[in-house]
């Protein structure tokens, strides 16, 4: 069984183009254009955006509010898949929308990881009077001692690998799998399913 | 549904057995402020009240095999963001909150299953490719 490189679609055995979306059936896979034109390309972007907003001061608190910039930057690189598909959102399964979505969340991890660093350093001072404010707050509300020292701990301004690994650890964790929800949900929402998608075959064995 | 189901338990055990990690693991997604959180065991969950039902009604629908309804999904997100907005022009009411939460529990977690299926049914079939061939 052919199909088509570039978007999957089961093709004819004498057909030279693909009837949806009008590749010539013996262009090559390779072809560069089109690999980056796929997955990779919108979960970069979609991955830089909620990586840089789940990072910045005071911005990244919309992550409390249901994980929302990763869910919604998952959401971000189904969108942008959907724009490169000839059949847009609507020829997107929801598997699609996963996948771009994991993708977003684990580019999105080390830009996170990556954009945390030099804002820790700038925000020294910040984060160290943000501390001591929390810290008054916590006196007052009689908040167990253990969720206390960690919450100041996570607000603490000093820089360490183990506090980075760590960070990033729980960032591969939960941004993949909150973004892949965030394009689910988008594919979910907006388009029309088109089923499973086409079965892709590797090269070798298309022949 | 092993994994929501560890995931609902893990909210649960973190106050019931003091677990930092838990509470810091749960503090990247949520603000888990005491006040608007339930308590156990006179511990706060490790996630707020409208988290805590949005996992609960992902954990029911996959226990009851609720299908999937784009119509109920479309429902229970404008309900939650009527619910946000309400909670600051009108008042803020604990059951509101996690009733709405609840609903986009139970509507997203058809879809979710659905896409995790197909996106490992992708992966499945391209044993042998390269992650670019994968992804593109």
């Amino acid at each position: 069984m052919r199909t088509c490189s570039k978007c999957g679609v089961t093709l004819g055995d004498q057909a030279q183009y693909c009837m949806q979306c009008g590749t010539p059936v013996d262009a090559p896979r390779q072809a560069g254009a089109t690999e980056q034109s796929d997955f990779i390309q919108p979960a970069m972007i979609a991955g830089a955006a909620l990586g840089i907003l789940s990072s910045l001061p005071i911005v990244n608190a919309g992550n409390w509010c249901c994980c929302m910039w990763v869910v919604g930057g998952g959401a971000l690189g189904a969108w942008l898949l959907a724009r490169e598909r000839p059949g847009g959102v609507g020829a997107m399964s929801y598997g699609d929308g996963a996948f771009v979505g994991v993708l977003s969340g684990l580019f999105g991890a080390f830009v996170a990881t990556l954009v945390s660093i030099p804002v820790r350093l700038l925000t020294a001072n910040v984060l160290r009077s943000q501390q001591q404010a929390f810290e008054e707050m916590f006196a007052e509300a009689e908040m167990e001692d253990a969720v206390r020292e960690m919450l100041l701990q996570l607000l603490s301004p000093d820089l360490s690998f183990t506090t980075l690994l760590i960070s990033f650890l729980i960032n591969v964790l939960l941004f993949s799998l909150f973004a892949m929800i965030g394009g689910i949900l988008y594919v979910a929402i907006t388009g029309q399913k088109a089923g499973p998608q086409a079965p892709v075959e590797p090269a070798a064995k298309s022949d | 549904m092993a994994g929501v189901l560890l995931w609902c338990l893990a909210i649960v055990a973190a106050p019931l057995f003091e677990i930092d990690l838990l509470y810091r693991l749960f503090s990247a997604i949520c603000h888990q402020l005491p006040d608007r959180s339930w308590f156990l065991d006179g511990h706060p969950l490790a996630v707020c009240i409208r988290c805590t039902a949005i996992y609960a009604g992902f954990l029911g629908a996959l226990v009851v095999r609720l299908p999937a309804s784009t119509r109920f999904l479309r429902i229970a997100l404008a309900a939650t963001a009527l619910e946000w907005v309400g909670a600051r022009l009108i008042g803020d009411v604990e059951a509101v909150r996690a009733v709405t939460g609840l609903l986009l529990g139970l509507a997203s977690a058809g879809f979710v299953e659905q896409g995790i299926a197909e996106a490992a049914a992708r992966i499945g079939r391209s044993r042998g490719q390269t992650f670019r061939e994968v992804a593109s």
